[in-house]
Parts: C-alpha cells; structure tokens; sequence
C-alpha cells in the first residue's frame, strides 16, 4: 500500500486552533488577584512547578543506594543493583527541596515589597504540599490503570480525579455548616 | 512469535467483550449460586450495559471499554498485567517522565497566565474592579472540571479539552 492511501493521523495536539479551554480557565481562576491578594496564588503553583520538576528528575533517575537498602523490593529495582524511588518519597523530597527557594523569594521579594508575611508563605506552603501529596498519589494509581503508551490519558486523569477531591470538600463543607 | 507475556494473560485484559462479559457474569454467577445480589454488584451490571452501548454506537473504544470494564469489575482492579505498574522499571521511568513533564508543562503555563495578570497593571486592575470575574472564574473551573471528567475516555476531546 502506498503512503498516499493512508491518511496521516493528526495528532490532536496539532490542531490548527486548539480550544485551551481548561488551562486559561485553570489561570483566570488562580490568577484573580480578589482572591488572593497576598500573591499566595502564584507562591502555591510556583511551589507545585518546582516540586513536579524535582519529583519528575528524583523519581526517574536510577539510585544505586536505592536498591541496596531495598534489596527485596522487586517493584522499584530491576535486580542489577539499581532502583528508582518511590513516587512519595520523590515528591516529599521534591517539595522539601523547593521549599527554600521559594522561602528565600518570600524573605527577599514579597515581604519586602509589602505581597504578604510569612504566615502567608507558610499557609501557602501547607496548600502546595496537599497538592504536591495529591499528584503523587494520583500518580501511583493511575500506574495501575493505564498502559505505558497512554500517557496522555494520565495527565486527563489528574484533573478529572481532582473533580471528585473538589465534590468531597464540597460535601465536607456543605456537612461542617459552611 | 506469540508473546510470552499473552500467553499466560487472562482474556479479559486484551478483549473487550471477554471483559464485558465477564463484568455481567458476576451478577448471573451470584444468582446461580443462590447469592444475595448486592447493589455493587448491579451497579457492575449496568456499568457493563452501558459499556457495551458506548461501543455498539462508536462513543467509546475497544481499549478503553476493557480498561473500563476491568477497574469496574472490583475483582480485578490494580491487577492488570498490562499497567504500567507491572511493567518493567524502563518502562515505568519513560510513563513517569512523559506524565510528570506534561504536567509540568501544563502547571507552567497557568504560572504565567497567573505572573501575566499579577505584573499587568490594565489586566490586575480590570480583574480587580470587575467583582464578577471571581464568580465567573470558578464556575468556568468547575464546569471545565465537569467536562472534562465526562470526556476523559474520548479521544481527540480529552485532549483539546486539556490543551
């Protein structure tokens, strides 16, 4: 068969006008300054890129000590001596190593020019480290649900997973009398 | 070749109609057996009714009809031979890598559609004096939330949906 006779598939991503419809809505809504005067938005997602970033190079890189100290860990080492870690240990060390970084920004930026305190980067800091716990977990299981080739799936799934997070704190402040 | 990984696979992970079946056949299983039927189970029933019917009519695929039918199906979940759970350590590093840099792609642009309105002083101001806009913004979060929850499993849909 030539190539003529099989259309190129076009990846969905390569739409000519692609509707960003969730991400500009996901920025709007964290972007409104009414709601978060103190900059604690751009501190709370700040904190998430560099903890993903962190996670993503801690938990794809092969650790040698790793599989020493967990010889019997089939699931994380491949038995040549070297392993990867674990998805939560990657992410809590992920965001222990962002956290100053962005505690330096807070000293040395926004509390000088009046953004905020440090109460504010603190409770910023507890909002990250829920979300950064949540996409670890959230990674773990969508490890168990999909196959290596659908990757794409995954990141729909983070979001889609978040739905049910938001309906339950809905319930649990709807049930608390808020 | 036959892979020697089908060869001791379970149907019900490859086919999408082994799968389904499967999914009814528990309830009918628990009737036969003289069982008390409970309300997951026909919740599993109507799961695998309403798989089949997404894919009679082309709304769904045949992979993600098994996918589906197989986390249903409360017997099977996170035992699928073909997750990347089971898969080898290569395997797994490459999905994590590929998923964690979407969503890092994904987070950094919302950083600087954030850093875009907090350094712009019309578009602060416009948002600022407009006490609509909070309201306005997380509905449309929620409902965007909502969509894409109902599209996850259709492709291309999921995808621009996330884009």
């Amino acid at each position: 068969m030539s190539s003529k006779d099989s259309p190129t598939p076009t990846h969905p991503l390569a739409h000519p006008s692609p509707p960003r419809v969730f991400t500009i809505v996901f920025g709007l809504f964290f972007g409104n300054p009414n709601g978060f005067n103190s900059y604690s938005n751009f501190t709370i997602i700040g904190t998430c890129v560099g903890s993903i970033f962190f996670m993503l190079v801690l938990s794809t890189s092969r650790w040698k000590s790793c599989a020493q100290h967990r010889p019997d860990t089939s699931e994380e080492s491949d038995g040549s001596g070297n392993g990867i870690l674990a998805m939560n240990q990657a992410a809590i060390a992920g965001f222990f190593i962002t956290m100053v970084p962005s505690l330096i920004f807070q000293l040395a930026y926004f509390i000088p020019a009046g953004h905020g305190t440090f109460v504010h980067w603190l409770s910023s800091q507890i909002m990250s480290g829920l979300a950064v716990a949540y996409f670890s977990y959230d990674t773990i299981q969508i490890e168990t649900r999909v196959m290596a080739d659908r990757y794409l799936d995954g990141v729909v799934l983070f979001y889609s997973d978040f739905l049910t997070v938001v309906l339950c704190g809905c319930c649990i402040a709807a049930f608390s009398g808020g | 070749m036959q892979n020697p990984l089908n060869a001791h696979t379970p149907d019900h992970y490859r086919r999408p109609t082994v799968a389904l079946n499967k999914l009814k056949d528990t309830v009918s299983q628990k009737k036969l057996d003289g069982k008390k039927v409970t309300v997951g189970d026909k919740i599993q029933a109507r799961v695998a009714n309403g798989l089949e019917a997404a894919r009679s009519h082309g709304v769904l695929p045949d992979r993600a009809v098994a996918d589906i039918a197989n986390m249903a199906n409360s017997s099977d979940a996170a035992s699928n031979p073909f997750a990347v759970s089971a898969a080898g350590i290569e395997i797994r590093m490459q999905f994590r890598r590929k998923l964690l840099s979407l969503l890092l792609l994904n987070l950094t642009c919302v950083l600087m559609i954030i850093s875009f309105i907090q350094v712009t002083p019309v578009v602060r101001e416009y948002i600022t004096t407009n006490r609509y806009f909070g309201f306005f913004s997380f509905t449309g979060f929620l409902i965007c939330l909502l969509v894409l929850n109902l599209v996850h499993d259709k492709a291309p849909w999921n995808y621009l949906m996330l884009v």
